[in-house]
């Protein structure tokens, strides 16, 4: 496949996964709200953001994996140490989904117990580890 | 014992089955890629090898991380069974030793 096809695809499915963790922060963000708490997130509200982190942002999140794995590999990217930066970026922001993920189930299942106080920011976290990715991958400083 | 502890949250069957599945995939990509991929790099010269288990091994990883801390947070889990999940990523075999843990693990019946 084209290295830029594959830069495109990686971008897109990346843009797609994170853009669903902004949601999902936003979700569970009212779980720690001073005058609600979990058991005022609408059950629909729930179940959509549930469906959609299952049926759209996971697999975004696989296919950027995939792609960006596929674009390392293409370009031998492997052995510069910007990489290994963004890769250990990456993998806190896996982790940070999963979290994000198992937290909306939990909920869901109506188990009243308090989430990791990182869930409460987990949206604008996202979006500063995109920030630190997208200049990595631009300016390549290391 | 509050009504609210009582209550241990239990995974549903397809839960911990996608994380035995994310377990049993990384550690054998692993096994393949240190005893299989890397000596035939260094020994039988076929750096080729690597290049194709190490991609492979790295999206299992990857894979593995976002499934268990998806399950950690959605359930009860130890501590000690926590760090055996993370450690499990890093040791040859290590997930084959946590099999029995995540086999005997109780499942939501519903």
């Amino acid at each position: 496949m084209d290295y830029l096809l594959l830069k495109a695809l990686h971008i897109t499915a990346a843009t797609v996964w994170i853009g669903g963790m902004v949601l999902s922060g936003l979700v569970l963000s009212f779980a720690f709200s001073p005058t609600s708490g979990s058991d005022h997130i609408a059950p629909r509200l729930l179940a959509a953001a549930g469906r959609w982190d299952r049926l759209v942002t996971s697999p975004a999140m696989g296919l950027a994996w995939a792609a960006g794995i596929g674009m390392a590999v293409w370009y031998g990217w492997f052995s510069s140490p910007w990489l290994m930066v963004k890769l250990a970026i990456v993998i806190a922001l896996s982790a940070l989904h999963g979290m994000q993920a198992g937290a909306l189930r939990r909920i869901k299942s109506g188990v009243n117990r308090p989430l990791p106080a990182v869930l409460a920011v987990s949206g604008p976290l996202a979006i500063g580890a995109v920030l630190l990715i997208v200049i990595l991958a631009i300016t390549k400083p290391l | 014992m509050t009504a609210q502890h009582a209550v241990r949250p239990i995974h549903r069957p397809q839960d911990l089955r996608s994380l035995r599945l994310a377990s049993w995939f990384e550690g054998t990509t692993l096994i393949v890629l240190l005893f299989v991929a890397v000596p035939l790099k260094h020994l039988g010269g076929w750096p080729l090898a690597t290049s194709i288990v190490g991609p492979v091994h790295g999206f299992a990883f990857l894979f593995y991380v976002w499934t268990v801390t998806r399950a950690v947070s959605e359930g009860e889990w130890s501590r000690r069974e926590i760090a055996r999940l993370f450690l499990a990523a890093f040791l040859p075999f290590g997930a084959f030793a946590n099999r029995r843990m995540l086999r005997d693990r109780p499942v939501n019946a519903v």
